[in-house]
Formats: C-alpha cells, sequence, structure tokens
C-alpha cells in the first residue's frame, strides 16, 4: 500500500473514529466491498483520493499533504539510491586497485 | 571519489604502526609475497602514508592530516569488514564437502528477555578478555605477527532488520 494510500485511510479513520465498513460507505459514498479492498491493499483512484480528501476537509480532519508525501519519498528514494551507489562504487574502485596490484604482479612475472 | 584503504594496504600499515620496519621483517608481518608487498609499498609512498629511509619503511607522521582521515573514512572501514567477512565465510565453506569448519559459527535463535541479558552479558564479558589483552600487551609487549592476528567478529541483529536491511538494497 502506497505512503499516500495509508496516511489518507490513516487520517479518515482518525477523524470518524473505528466503525462499519457500511458506516464508512454510507459517509464517503464508496462502496462497501471497494472501501475493504482499499483498506486491504488494493490500489486507490485517484477519484476515491478526492472523495476522501474532500469529506476530511468538509469535517475538519487532516486533509494530507499529497505534495509534501510525495517529495519526501522522492529523498528517500533518493538517498537509497545515493547509498546503493556509494557503497558499489566503493566496491568497484576497490575491486579495481586490487585487480591492478595483482595485474602488476602478473606482469612483473611475465617479464 | 577518495581512495579508501584496501586490506593489503591496511596490514601494512598496521604493522607499520608500532615502528619502522625493513622489507624482510615486513614480508613476515604482513604475509604478503614479495612483489605484491612492494607495489604496496610503492603505492602508499606515492599517497604519502609512508616513507623510505636507511632501509626501512616507517609511517609518514609528518603528512598524517592527510592519510589520517582515509585511514579511518567510514564507507572505507564497512567495506573491508564486508570484504574481511566474506572471506571468512568462505574459508569456512571450503573444506569438509559443504560442512562449516571450525572457523565461524552463526545461530538463529529466540532469546526470552532474560536470555538476551545473559547473552549481552556474556558478550561484554568477551569485549572484556580482548580488552584485557590489549592492556597488557601495552605494559608488557610480546612478539607480534601482524598476519598472525586473529580476527574476531562477534555481534547480533534481529532477523528483520537484516531482511529489511537487504530488501533495500535490492
Amino acid at each position: 500500500m502506497s505512503l499516500l494510500q495509508k496516511q489518507t485511510l490513516d487520517s479518515f479513520i482518525k477523524s470518524v473514529g473505528k466503525k462499519t465498513l457500511n458506516d464508512y460507505s454510507e459517509m464517503t459514498g464508496i462502496e462497501r466491498t471497494r472501501l475493504f479492498r482499499l483498506f486491504h491493499g488494493a490500489p486507490m483512484k485517484l477519484t476515491e483520493f478526492e472523495t476522501l480528501q474532500s469529506f476530511l476537509f468538509e469535517k475538519g480532519g487532516e486533509v494530507i499533504d499529497w505534495k509534501h508525501v510525495v517529495a519526501q519519498r522522492q529523498l528517500k528514494e533518493q538517498s537509497r539510491d545515493q547509498k546503493i551507489s556509494a557503497d558499489l562504487s566503493i566496491q568497484i574502485e576497490r575491486s579495481q586497485r586490487l585487480s591492478e596490484f595483482l595485474e602488476d604482479l602478473g606482469q612483473r612475472r611475465a617479464a | 571519489m577518495r581512495k579508501t584503504l584496501l586490506v593489503v594496504e591496511r596490514i601494512v600499515l598496521e604493522s607499520l604502526e608500532v615502528r619502522a620496519r625493513g622489507l624482510d621483517e615486513l614480508t613476515e608481518q604482513t604475509g604478503l609475497s614479495g612483489s605484491l608487498l612492494r607495489a604496496v609499498l610503492h603505492q602508499l609512498i606515492e599517497r604519502g602514508m609512508i616513507k623510505y629511509s636507511d632501509f626501512s619503511y616507517e609511517l609518514n607522521w609528518e603528512n598524517k592530516e592527510n592519510w589520517l582521515p582515509i585511514v579511518r573514512d567510514r564507507l572505507g572501514v564497512k567495506a573491508e569488514i564486508k570484504e574481511l567477512f566474506s572471506s571468512l565465510v568462505n574459508k569456512s565453506f571450503e573444506d569438509l564437502q559443504n560442512t562449516p569448519s571450525q572457523h565461524l559459527k552463526m545461530k538463529k535463535i529466540w532469546l526470552e528477555p532474560s536470555e538476551q541479558v545473559e547473552l549481552e552479558r556474556k558478550i561484554k564479558d568477551i569485549d572484556l578478555f580482548l580488552e584485557g589483552i590489549q592492556e597488557r600487551r601495552k605494559r608488557k609487549p610480546v612478539f607480534e605477527k601482524t598476519c598472525g592476528k586473529k580476527v574476531i567478529f562477534y555481534g547480533s541483529c534481529a532477523y528483520q532488520d537484516l531482511v529489511d536491511d537487504m530488501l533495500k538494497a535490492s
């Protein structure tokens, strides 16, 4: 489940409290079975996201700042990629240098 | 990107940390073949980490601000530890028909809180034992061969944390 979807659903439940799926369905107009799937990880449609955001806005609940969530995720992925790149570059550099030592050796022995 | 210190370079520096040494002594201390050792020494001189005079090699302390950060570089040390540990795993599996030898033991075990506390106490005991040896060596040195030192790894982690880290990297 994406972070944005999870935060939206968490904010919705926090705003209305624990109720039945029927209750949630009546509040939001989203079908009960569809809500069940959303809570269990099915990807949320944009229209559903908009519905829940509007609901939260009207009821004074915590509206999700989606731009912030997306930016956070991008930063996290960049930092993970940078970390992996840094580790990988170091491994490659070390491997190359060691090979150079050993190649030099091979050449000297051959000569 | 700054070059990190290779294991073969570090073993030479560790040997010279004790005192200046000639080539024969360094060969004995490091266990490196003559030609590999000469190549490593040449590199270390080029990088300003060691110097050669009076038929001996010694650490270039006048230039330490330039090379100590390389020796202590976290990413470099991390890479070295991975390499050493990988070698330990390889050595453990290279003999006896796929039965790991006495070199390495790994256990996956559920620990109750009291057992976790006891394990931490025993690991602390190992720490104190090893630190005690290091202190004794300072007061009463013995003949040491750098390449003959035991490389000891110990540490533990929750299984999930290790799996999560592997997944993050893929």
